[in-house]
């Protein structure tokens, strides 16, 4: 293992609208980086143009069929630990994440940090925050979090990480294989005595794409990630010794 | 004097109990969930055989009518069931998770490799 070596994780599903350019931006600001793409059962092209894409360093891992982000990031992660790599990154396909803030999250493993979660809500960033009602949802999650760990996570929903190689293990082997795993992920590492940090990130509106969370199905998702959150923070810690 | 639907009873569970059996012994039905399966039949079929278990039960649960009781005890043995399938079908989705993640995986692999 290469103590240095990064290895980023992108899910992808349905993101031929967007994964050339955002893929060609990563490359461009981390050429030294392997790209580890999960196309999870996408239905359009995107498959396609992740095979077509001329860059030696670039991983296509197809799953065989939909199996939410949860699994797609986990796969990724699962390669990332089986190839030695020592740190990762978890990258959005849609282009909302700025490649360029990468190694401000990088930074943050070297200065002792096991996981770091790119914020659009501390001190310092001016990018995108996201629509109205995603905020109050990204708020309550803050408290929720607080109240189950005593840390406060001010970007529970940023799927823009970074995993120490420790982290990295940890994930590869309980990433929590749910629909929509970011804040349980936060409360998994903190009750397992990770150092969790935040550092600022000017996040970008999405380039192309659809969410995957509208209308009628946030009330179902605030309801599910609630209830996923309180759960894992009732189970027993995974890791010894803390 | 048995009633009509401690009648119904008696013989559906009976029929049903035999389908279990059958089920089981051509390997259509693991063991393991066909105990539970079982153990409901067994149960809604004693309490409809005996009147004055079915009495029993309906005057502990409350209920003025024998034949509520042994519907009752029929809801709560299919809510049993349902909540165990619904465990093994939770079981079954991690693993078919983690199978579509070494598919994935070993494919990578396996073009890698030509």
């Amino acid at each position: 293992m290469d103590a240095s070596s990064l290895t980023v994780v992108i899910p992808c599903y349905n993101e031929e609208a967007c994964i050339v350019s955002t893929l060609s931006e990563l490359r461009r600001n981390m050429p030294q980086a392997r790209i580890v793409a999960v196309n999870d059962g996408s239905t359009d092209r995107t498959l396609e143009l992740l095979q077509g894409m001329d860059d030696p360093d670039l991983v296509v891992l197809n799953l065989p069929f939909n199996s939410g982000i949860g699994v797609a990031v986990q796969t990724g992660l699962i390669y990332a630990a089986r190839h030695g790599a020592g740190r990762a990154v978890k990258f959005d396909a849609d282009g909302q994440h700025p490649a360029q803030e990468i190694p401000r999250l990088l930074e943050a493993i070297d200065n002792g940090a096991d996981f770091v979660i790119g914020s659009r809500f501390v001190e310092g960033t001016t990018g995108f925050r996201s629509y109205f009602m995603r905020r109050i949802g990204i708020r309550f999650f803050r408290f929720l979090i607080a109240a189950v760990t005593g840390h406060s996570i001010t970007d529970a929903t940023s799927g823009f990480r970074a995993y120490g190689h420790e982290a990295l293990l940890f994930a590869a082997e309980n990433y929590p294989s749910f629909d929509y795993p970011e804040p349980e992920e936060c409360i998994l590492f903190l009750r397992n005595g990770f150092r969790v940090v935040e550092v600022p990130c000017n996040m970008l509106e999405r380039q192309g794409g659809r969410s995957s969370i509208r209308s009628l199905k946030a009330a179902y998702y605030m309801l599910k990630v609630s209830f996923a959150m309180i759960m894992e923070s009732f189970r027993p810690r995974i890791r010894k010794g803390i | 004097m048995m009633g009509l639907v401690q009648i119904i009873s008696i013989c559906g569970n009976s029929l049903f109990l035999l389908l279990i059996l059958y089920a089981v012994y051509r390997g259509k039905l693991s063991e393991a969930y066909a105990i539970l399966w079982i153990a409901v039949a067994v149960v809604i079929l004693t309490v409809s055989v005996s009147s004055a278990l079915l009495e029993l039960c309906a005057a502990l649960l409350g209920i003025k009518t024998p034949a509520f009781a042994l519907l009752a005890c029929l809801v709560m043995g299919l809510l049993l069931l349902s909540f165990q399938i619904t465990v093994v079908i939770s079981g079954q989705n991690r693993k078919i998770d983690r199978l579509t993640q070494e598919i994935a995986l070993l494919r990578e692999e396996l073009n890698s490799k030509k």
